[in-house]
């Protein structure tokens, strides 16, 4: 190395962090050379003089100073974690709770919706279509209607539905003295859908599908609403008054009002509702809901009038059958049927 | 002054250590203690590499704040002096900044020449006061090298003030510079140079 390396690295020398060779080396070098000598001892004094230099003090307030600093942080830290907390800890499940809560409500509010559109389900095209021209046997009708009023009658409609009801405006008003005693108590907003004719809530009493049809023909032929109970409309131009006669028959079925109502008696009522939905299943009915959470025992199933009698036969292997209301087995279409199991 | 290597940095270390995970836990008399055990230290550190006592003090106090916040962050890996060290470093060269950006705004120094009512060019008349090397051999040998440091570029200056006052290795210097171990003993030799030619001029000779 010549003597400008050798210079260069005196300061690396002083430190003793060089490596032994070079450590060597520069010895020999400083050995022969004064003036790299006298460099290095140059560099030696002058680290000395910085080395020794006199620290400077803090000042007496230099501590509390600093603590008064850090724990005003820490103060606002917390105040921050405060309102975090406040914000994720303590709202969060409040929030929480009131999703689960509204979750919880549009449950309960399915679940009773559910059963509408099943029974809007086995609304029989066909069947609508093939008696839509039937309006010979009126009369017939009417009088089946008459016998379905002193049924419907014994079963009262709370007042609340009627104002649901949505009757055609220009259904042809019953007389004062034949109008429902519910009807008359509603409140007087629901009056303009609360007076219907007698042979009307016979009809609705009946069944589903069969207030459905008299709502189509009262739209289609007004005023001869009573003489067109049992026939079969379907008329796709008056969608909008199908709507609302389904509406009212699931009201119905909500009031407690079948096309047959029969109860079964049973040993078990676990095993027997199980036997139940499974008969009405193998023969060919749907079961449109079970074990309501206020009425336990009971089974609302839709059956063809073709199966109604299968369906009986198969009850009577499961318990003692009584039929509280006979089904109108002898038209085509649905019934809604509710069956209830007693123990006995 | 230096702080020494060795079996007393050790037992600094590990009580350093204990102070730490004690602080992390949010004990604040523990803090306290890394406080008065460091807070000379790093006084030192800024005022070297500031020159301004107040701005200085004002430094660390902003220093031992950021180490609060950030307590938790610091895993163990470096000596707490080195983490603290690294803080107090950064805070006292954005601090300098501020400084020279402010003196910076004076247009015109007072060694400008001073264009006269009729256009020419004065000087101001030399002045009596002595010069700075007439006032550095009036000056003891503790204000001469305080003075040749004050002289050195800051990033001169901090390499010597880490090194040679603060007795850190070259391998802390690196990360606390984030520069390669070559390059601080390059720095390091320039800066004690430098310092060396300063004496000499002040001193007559070492």
């Amino acid at each position: 190395m010549d003597h400008n390396s050798i210079r260069h690295k005196l300061s690396e020398y002083i430190d003793g962090t060089i490596s032994a060779d070079e450590k060597a080396e520069i010895e020999t070098h400083l050995a022969a050379c004064e003036k790299c000598s006298d460099a290095l001892r140059e560099l030696r004094k002058t680290v000395e003089h910085v080395r020794t230099i006199e620290e400077i003090e803090p000042p007496a307030w230099m501590t509390q100073k600093i603590m008064a600093k850090v724990r005003a942080e820490a103060e606002q830290r917390k105040s921050i974690f405060q309102r975090l907390y406040s914000a994720f800890v303590v709202n969060l499940p409040v929030k929480a709770v009131a999703v689960v809560f509204l979750a919880a409500i549009a449950f309960y509010m399915y679940r009773d919706i559910r059963p509408q559109k099943l029974s809007e389900a086995p609304m029989p095209q066909a069947a609508v279509k093939k008696e839509a021209p039937l309006s010979g046997i009126a009369k017939s009708e009417q009088n089946r209607a008459k016998d379905f009023l002193l049924r419907s009658n014994q079963v009262p409609q709370k007042p609340g539905y009627k104002a649901l009801d949505m009757k055609p405006e220009y259904e042809k008003p019953a007389p004062p003295a034949l109008q429902d005693k519910a009807a008359a108590s509603a409140p007087a907003a629901a009056k303009p859908f609360a007076a219907p004719e007698p042979a009307r809530e016979a009809k609705e009493g009946q069944s589903n599908i069969l207030s459905q049809k008299s709502r189509a023909s009262v739209g289609k032929e007004g005023a001869s609403a009573p003489a067109m109970d049992f026939m079969a409309e379907g008329d796709q131009r008056s969608k909008g008054m199908a709507r609302a006669a389904k509406t009212k028959a699931v009201l119905r079925e909500e009031n407690g009002t079948y096309a047959a109502e029969i109860t079964v008696s049973v040993k078990d009522l676990d095993a027997a509702q199980k036997e139940v939905e499974k008969a009405a299943t193998a023969s060919g009915g749907k079961i449109i809901r079970t074990a309501l959470p206020a009425v336990k025992n009971q089974i609302i199933v839709s059956i063809t009038t073709d199966k109604f009698s299968d369906f009986l036969a198969k009850l009577k292997t499961i318990g003692d059958v009584k039929e509280n209301a006979p089904a109108p087995t002898d038209r085509e279409g649905y019934l809604t049927i509710r069956i209830t199991m007693t123990k006995n | 002054m230096s702080y020494g290597l060795g079996i007393n940095e050790v037992s600094e270390a590990d009580n350093d250590a204990t102070l730490v995970l004690s602080s992390q836990k949010g004990d604040m008399a523990a803090f306290e203690s890394l406080v008065i055990r460091h807070q000379k230290r790093m006084l030192n550190v800024a005022f070297r590499l500031i020159n301004d006592y107040d701005e200085a003090c004002e430094v660390v106090q902003d220093a031992f704040v950021s180490a609060y916040k950030n307590i938790r962050t610091f895993r163990g890996e470096a000596k707490f002096t080195t983490w603290l060290t690294t803080i107090t470093l950064n805070l006292s060269k954005n601090r300098l900044k501020q400084i020279r950006s402010r003196q910076g705004h004076v247009s015109c120094s007072l060694d400008d020449p001073l264009w006269t009512d009729d256009g020419e060019l004065t000087r101001d008349p030399p002045s009596k006061e002595p010069s700075v090397l007439d006032r550095l051999e009036k000056q003891d040998v503790q204000g001469k090298v305080q003075d040749c440091i004050k002289a050195l570029e800051p990033e001169y200056r901090e390499v010597i003030v880490l090194r040679d006052m603060q007795d850190f290795s070259y391998d802390d210097i690196g990360g606390m510079l984030n520069m390669r171990e070559g390059t601080v003993k390059s720095r390091l030799f320039r800066a004690r140079a430098a310092v060396r030619d300063c004496l000499k001029k002040a001193m007559g000779e070492l």
